[in-house]
């Protein structure tokens, strides 16, 4: 039926053309939508035994939520460990070890172990980082940095110094040092690649593949207009069910 | 006087919340002095096997954090110190176990915003006596605290956990001091 046609047509014979022509022209539009709200729908369905909520979808995802990486508070390293405390959290080469940790004040690898110490605690890790065992000495005050003179651990406290014996984990407070060989740790400046483990190890799950399906599905992925792109496919999708059960009762014999 | 009550009242209450607020409660020492009359009690450490890493992971829900835990003893009390996560930080818990039933359990630190409550005797007092049954758990069941549920289930974990290390560092000790 062209459009001449129609313009001669009764009323009820051109409301079905164009309940007809709308339905075709709705339904090419939502089709793209349709599958991407099927698929995720599918996928999300099954979310828990795909792992999803376990799943980080990575860096890129950050940046298309405006994430930024968090700062790295402090950063030492030891026997080519990088230790780094970010948002209270110690990493290690950027896998988590401890949480509630306060900055660091110095690392150091003392045969067979490293240790590595806050303002008021001590991690003693294994060589490959495993933490062995977490201590908070009673140190009468602030530890300000972390020494060795190759055999003993040395630490500055805000008032004289202090050996810690790391098997023992005795403290046993000084005035001053035994000699004058201690090594002092230095802070270590993190790469680029390791500023990023870091951050996306701190973040973790922030955004995990089941969020981002989730806004996906709903067009929270996108700003406003997302929503209201969701809004209009669904109600073009109503619109096509209701034209498509009219058309479908009162089609011709 | 309405504006003396009103002040009376914002006074109470900002002591209160003064008082409840997260931090430290405990030193180490002041624990140890506690449970054992003198600061510095022999300590040993139990290292985390295969068995006790099992047995952690059904207790605590996830293998313990670290490879050996420090403990203090003193005839047939042991007293453990142990960072449980409630919500998202570390909760320090002091537990301490005579012939193999609690003799006391305290909140040493705090570092959450919510569930300090369960530093208080109403609450640590329910813990006193609790021993292991066969199947591993504590042998009554603890009070919750609204608006603490988390803080509180980490404190049951704690103690319950602090008992099956006190019965495994007994049996170690004991087949150090018997070999056959």
């Amino acid at each position: 039926m062209t459009t001449q046609d129609v313009q001669g047509a009764t009323p009820t014979t051109r409301a079905r053309h164009w309940a007809r022509r709308t339905h075709r022209v709705l339904g090419v539009s939502a089709a793209l939508f349709l599958v991407l709200i099927s698929a995720s729908g599918l996928v999300l369905n099954h979310a828990d035994a795909l792992g999803l909520p376990r799943s980080a979808a990575g860096r890129w995802a950050l940046t298309l939520y405006g994430i930024e990486l968090p700062p790295i508070d402090s950063a030492f390293a030891a026997n080519e460990v990088l230790f780094a405390t970010v948002a209270d959290t110690l990493y290690a080469d950027g896998a988590e070890i401890a949480k509630g940790v306060g900055r660091l004040v110095g690392a150091m690898a003392i045969d067979p172990v490293i240790v590595v110490a806050t303002a008021d605690e001590f991690f003693i890790t294994s060589s490959a980082a495993e933490l062995i065992e977490r201590y908070a000495p009673d140190a009468g005050g602030l530890m300000r940095a972390l020494g060795t003179d190759g055999q003993r651990v040395f630490v500055e406290l805000q008032h004289g110094y202090a050996e810690l014996d790391p098997g023992q984990m005795s403290f046993v407070s000084m005035d001053a040092l035994p000699g004058d060989n201690v090594q002092w740790s230095r802070p270590a400046t993190p790469g680029i690649e390791q500023v990023e483990q870091l951050g996306a190890a701190a973040l973790g799950l922030a955004i995990n593949w089941e969020r981002l399906l989730l806004d996906l599905h709903s067009g929270r992925i996108l700003p406003a207009a997302g929503r209201y792109l969701a809004d209009i496919t669904a109600l073009a999708l109503l619109y096509m069910c209701f034209s498509g059960i009219v058309l479908w009762t009162r089609r011709r014999p | 006087m309405l504006r003396r009550a009103a002040f009376a009242l914002l006074l109470a209450s900002a002591v209160a919340i003064a008082a409840g607020e997260a931090g430290r409660y405990q030193t180490r020492a002041e624990f140890l002095l506690e449970s054992f009359g003198h600061e510095n009690p022999p300590s040993d450490v139990v290292w985390i096997d295969e068995e006790l890493r099992a047995t952690a992971a059904k207790v605590l829900g996830h293998a313990p954090e670290m490879l050996r835990i420090r403990y203090w003893h003193d005839g047939a009390r042991t007293a453990w110190i142990l960072d449980e996560i409630g919500k998202e930080q570390p909760i320090t818990f002091g537990v301490v176990v005579e012939n193999a039933a609690i003799r006391h359990l305290r909140v040493m630190q705090f570092r959450e915003s919510r569930g300090w409550e369960i530093r208080y005797p109403f609450f640590t007092d329910q813990f006193s006596q609790l021993r292991l049954t066969d199947s591993g758990t504590l042998s009554h069941g603890i009070d919750a605290i609204s608006g603490a549920t988390l803080s509180v289930k980490a404190a049951t974990r704690s103690a319950n956990f602090a008992l099956v290390l006190d019965d495994y560092a007994r049996r170690t000790r004991r087949n150090a001091d018997n070999p056959r």
